[in-house]
């Protein structure tokens, strides 16, 4: 896993500038290396069925803007802006927030359960304050390592490690009263 | 170092991390195997369908779509009498006089609180940080925060479904609140309420109040003014943290009512114990015997509530009683 991470994050600026210049199958590897950072700073803010919709949205309002990117190192940093920007919108739109516990409405009852579970924690997760949320969702839900994290939102690894270690013990805390399978 | 596993997997799992993992494994994003914009081009010749085709298709969607966001809600007998504060019904802000749709849900904002009412069934109060959804005239659910309700629709006929139990009205009374994580309380001010999920029922009189738990349902009810020590080793034994024996010293003679829930509620091997000191807190009558009473025998269990001498039962007697 390390060594794929590393091996990754040494061409990333390549393909950040290789993107720029308009090649479209640049820009889908970075879309595959970075979809779940994306996804995971979704999901901290709007419903988890929109979170997946919202991808798309921020990859083509990147590649749209990435021209004006000055370093290609800023990108993962810059992505996760705009991510973080997207969903912001989301709630100032006229759209109204869905409620976890209404987004099950339509799952089916064998897959209902496990997601209830899931949006229950989820919904734990989403009240701890920001940067622990980010952190822990893209620990636990997108599966990344906390190497890979800092890797790919440009933040230090110090910073990522402080961030699960303080939002991991908020969350036991929180999780305390609630059994989960 | 004992974050290893939180930091990047090495080192042994932590279970809870593990759990935790397993649990939220289904949000987790699956990306394309290409995106979107990298998937080749559909030959002109398979796209070649009518033309009409797709824009009579989108016609119809479009209008159906257009058709069911203009079809309203059955109306429900509750409209709200009174606001204060920002609340949502459905995507609406909501306002004085609106009445609520059946599958609509009425939010409240953190500073709001609003009254509903319904002629024939009651009075509702919902408190800040609520979201409340109605089934129907006689059937709402709490999906969080807080609601005092005072009924006068006949008892059984209007129930409160909250993510963990159903609150069935038995002619009271009552504050129901249920918190982010489904876990709710019930307090009965006056009346009776009955707490109902799965095979397990708890009644809950006036003075007395009940919490239920996603994971388990109703709990065991108890008297509000019952001794800190009562409260507290009942808690403990319900959280499976502590013994029953605390319970059942620190148990008075009002107490009968939770000694009751709990005869038919724990293990058999500790059942003993429960109906020795509910007979030593509570006058039996001589049809009551040890032997009826733990082998759970109905009548036993009947008349050992009506042993409790607790006020204005007649719903009792119509109630389905199905003891397990």
């Amino acid at each position: 896993m390390m060594m794929l991470v590393s091996s990754h994050s040494a061409e990333d600026p390549g393909l950040v500038r290789a993107a720029a210049a308009g090649d479209r199958a640049a820009f889908g590897e970075l879309y595959l290396r970075y979809a779940r950072m994306v996804h995971g700073i979704l999901l901290g803010r709007v419903p988890p069925d929109e979170a997946e919709d919202m991808v798309q949205d921020v990859f083509i309002s990147a590649m749209r803007q990435l021209a004006g990117l000055r370093t290609a190192a800023a990108f993962p940093g810059w992505l996760a802006a705009i991510a973080r920007n997207r969903a912001m919108d989301y709630f100032r739109g006229s759209r109204e927030r869905v409620p976890l516990d209404e987004a099950l409405t339509g799952r089916q009852p064998a897959a209902k359960d496990a997601v209830e579970d899931a949006f229950l924690v989820l919904d734990a997760v989403r009240r701890l304050p920001e940067a622990y949320r980010e952190t822990l969702i893209l620990r636990l839900v997108e599966g990344m390592t906390g190497p890979e994290i800092a890797l790919r939102t440009g933040l230090t690894p110090e910073s990522v490690r402080v961030n699960l270690c303080r939002g991991m013990k908020m969350l036991r805390e929180l999780l305390g009263g609630i059994e989960i399978k | 170092m004992k974050d290893d596993y939180l930091w990047d997997r090495s080192g042994p799992p932590d279970p809870d991390i593990a759990r935790l993992e397993k649990t939220l494994a289904p949000l987790r994003y699956q990306p394309p195997s290409e995106p979107p914009w990298n998937r080749p081009a559909i030959p002109v010749a398979a796209r070649r369908s009518p033309w009409w085709m797709a824009a009579a298709a989108s016609v119809l969607i479009a209008v159906s779509a257009w058709q069911m966001s203009l079809t309203p809600a059955p109306p429900t007998a509750w409209r709200i009498s009174r606001i204060e504060g920002a609340a949502r019904l459905g995507r609406r802000s909501a306002s004085a006089s609106m009445e609520l749709g059946a599958g609509q849900v009425l939010r409240t904002g953190p500073s709001a609180d609003l009254t509903l009412e319904a002629g024939a069934v009651g009075r509702l109060d919902l408190g800040p940080d609520s979201a409340l959804r109605a089934a129907s005239s006689r059937a709402l659910e709490l999906q969080r925060g807080s609601l005092h309700a005072f009924i006068w629709a006949r008892p059984r006929e209007f129930v409160v479904d909250t993510p963990s139990a159903r609150a069935v009205d038995l002619g009271c009374e009552y504050t129901l609140t249920v918190n982010s994580m489904g876990d709710g309380l019930l307090r009965v001010s006056m009346g009776w309420v009955a707490f109902q999920a799965g095979d397990y029922e708890a009644f809950i009189p006036a003075g007395a109040e009940c919490v239920t738990r996603r994971r388990g349902g109703p709990g065991i009810p108890y008297f509000e003014d019952a001794a800190a020590r009562f409260r507290e080793a009942l808690a403990a034994f319900e959280a499976g943290s502590g013994p029953l024996a605390p319970v059942l010293s620190n148990a008075g003679p009002r107490d009968g009512l939770t000694l009751w829930h709990l005869l038919t509620r724990v293990p058999p091997a500790e059942r003993a114990a429960v109906f020795d000191r509910f007979a030593a807190l509570v006058p039996l009558p001589p049809q009551v015997t040890r032997t009826a009473a733990l082998a759970k025998d109905p009548r036993a269990i009947d008349r050992m509530w009506d042993a409790l001498n607790l006020e204005n039962t007649e719903w009792w007697r119509g109630w389905e009683r199905q003891w397990k």
